[in-house]
């Protein structure tokens, strides 16, 4: 379960404070398919950015699964990032020039979970169906496929939360629908599953909607 | 500990060939910097020499070692430049050392017995020659070897099936070499010596008894050397006091090799801000890769070890492998100090700006 208590975020903006967050407060249960909605500007991002512990709040608590993750020393928010969330970005956060393998090997570099890493990686990769590119440069990849192996790279570790920052935002719909039915597994396997997103029918097949102005939960 | 090697390892092996580029360019950077610190040693040898030869005032010596005859330079061999040698260790005790040709590495150098008193030549272990061992044509041949043997060889050790070493010089240590421009002192470290054979010897095996210092009370009568030479129709030799070779050493010193030095100075300063920006370039180069990590839960830390156990070992290995081409201990000392230097120089202001900021921050800003 996420909670996120309160949440402020402030940025210094020429000679006043840009509030990016003014007080966001919601529950999010296990399994749970949610989309974030809004506005350019609205605050969406910076939302999903304090819950995937890269940045932080200048306010206001976040808890994972009942435990306080914001606070945390930036080490141990490491080890929770790692053990407990699966990110995926619109433009996937990619390393070009390794192959599918090396990409979605990197949560297990620095994974404590006792895994079979190499039938990890085969078996993720079957599920997004890049069993065939296993081996292929990133590069060479279309966007589909690099998203595709950007979410076999989130959820390689068995995290109990994604976090997508607009994930279909670079896609045509043909990609964009396969993106989503994928979410859509996962919240069905019990992964809670954040998307940012300002596409409607993206957000249309969540099975909750958090919109957010200047900030604020609307 | 395997966690920490294999984290910092796994940078390197995906990025070998980045490596080996960034090793190639940081050597001929290291090599700009090893020959400055070779001509900066190079002064120090002449300054220890000016102050460590300790010549008595009443020897004189050759201010070049060249004899010219009036149909241009004696060779070696000439027998006109034989008789005059013979003339002057006939009339004149005379120390030095004379080269004794063998087909070894390093050659021998036959050395008088007041040659390491009159240099002021230290002992870094085992003994000197005997009195016994001088003009000796005794088979057994004993050895004084440089310093720069020391860790090859030891005291009792053969050389060469026929030498046995006695002791090695200290560390350091210069004898002044005077011709002309070039004038400087030149270290021993790599010199062996054993004690000279007798005059009987020398002269059956057609080696030159030294002349290197001539001791006279009163240069007048050195005279005597300059009117042999003009009957053997050899031009005369010029003869230099302790005090007029160290004069020679300074004036070399500051009027061949200041200019020298700046130019030098200023190519090593140019060298050393290229081998800076190249090794920033690296680093920022991984470091937007191992963000990426960042997000997958790698921890500052170890961004921190996998970009600097690379750039470590990369500074380490230029500066070892252009450490070799000077076979210096102080400039390999300047080397890995200045390769120590670079390092931290690329990796802490990164190290501490990602400290500072939060993970994303950093992505984009890097990006």
């Amino acid at each position: 379960m996420l909670k996120v208590n309160n949440l402020v975020k402030i940025y210094p903006s020429g000679e006043g404070k840009l509030h990016a967050l003014d007080g966001v407060s919601f529950e999010i249960t296990d399994g749970e398919l949610v989309a974030v909605t809004g506005r350019s500007g609205s605050g969406k991002s910076t939302l999903l950015n304090i819950m995937g512990l890269l940045d932080k709040p200048t306010e206001g608590e976040y808890y994972i699964n009942d435990k306080k993750a914001s606070g945390l020393p930036s080490w141990e928010q490491a080890k929770v990032r790692n053990a407990e969330i699966g990110f995926v970005v619109q433009d996937f956060a990619l390393v070009e020039k390794y192959t599918v393998k090396q990409n979605v090997n990197i949560p297990l570099i620095y994974s404590k979970k006792q895994l079979d890493k190499e039938k990890a990686i085969r078996e993720v990769l079957r599920r997004v169906g890049l069993s065939d590119k296993i081996n292929t440069p990133v590069y060479k990849l279309s966007g589909g496929q690099k998203q595709r192996t950007a979410i076999a790279r989130a959820v390689v570790n068995d995290p109990s939360v994604i976090l997508a920052d607009e994930p279909t935002g670079a896609l045509d719909s043909v990609n964009a629908n396969g993106i989503m039915t994928l979410f859509e597994s996962l919240s069905r396997a019990g992964k809670t599953v954040v998307i940012v997103t300002h596409d409607m029918n993206i957000a249309a097949r969540c099975s909750r909607r958090i919109e957010l102005s200047d900030g604020k939960i609307i | 500990m395997t966690e920490f090697i294999r984290l910092a390892f796994c940078e390197i092996k995906t990025q070998i060939k980045r490596y080996i580029i960034l090793v190639f360019e940081m050597m001929a950077a290291f090599l700009v910097i090893g020959f400055l610190c070779s001509m900066l040693s190079g002064i120090n040898m002449t300054n220890q020499t000016v102050n460590g030869a300790g010549i008595p005032a009443d020897y004189y010596r050759a201010k070049s070692t060249a004899v010219y005859t009036d149909g241009g330079r004696a060779i070696n061999g000439d027998e006109r430049q034989a008789l005059l040698i013979e003339f002057i260790a006939d009339n004149f005790h005379t120390e030095g050392v004379t080269g004794y040709t063998t087909p070894l590495d390093h050659p021998i150098l036959m050395a008088t017995d007041g040659y390491f008193d009159i240099y002021g030549l230290r002992l870094e272990k085992g003994r000197a020659f005997n009195k016994d061992e001088y003009d000796s044509d005794n088979a057994d041949m004993p050895i004084i070897m440089g310093y720069g043997f020391i860790n090859d060889y030891d005291i009792g050790d053969t050389y060469m099936d026929k030498f046995t070493i006695v002791g090695f010089l200290s560390d350091e240590q210069y004898i002044p070499e005077l011709s002309g421009r070039i004038s400087k002192g030149f270290s021993v470290n790599y010199n062996i010596y054993t004690p000279i054979k007798s005059r009987e010897w020398l002269k059956e095996n057609g080696v030159s008894y030294p002349t290197d210092l001539i001791y006279s009370e009163n240069k007048s009568e050195l005279d005597a050397i300059n009117q042999k030479a003009e009957e053997l129709g050899l031009y005369a030799y010029n003869f230099l006091s302790a005090d007029e070779a160290e004069q020679i050493l300074i004036n070399t010193t500051s009027t061949l090799n200041i200019p020298l030095v700046l130019i030098t100075l200023l190519i090593t300063a140019m060298s050393l801000l290229c081998l800076v920006q190249s090794m920033l370039e690296f680093v920022r180069k991984n470091i937007v890769e191992l963000l990426i990590h960042m997000i997958c839960g790698a921890k500052l830390s170890n961004i921190i070890l996998r970009v600097g156990a690379g750039t470590v070992l990369t500074a380490f290995i230029s500066a070892a492998a252009a450490s070799l081409a000077f076979r210096s201990a102080s400039t390999a000392a300047v080397l890995f100090i200045t390769a120590a230097a670079v390092t931290v120089i690329a990796v802490l202001p990164i190290a501490i700006s990602l400290k500072l900021k939060p993970p994303i921050v950093a992505v984009k800003e890097e990006k």
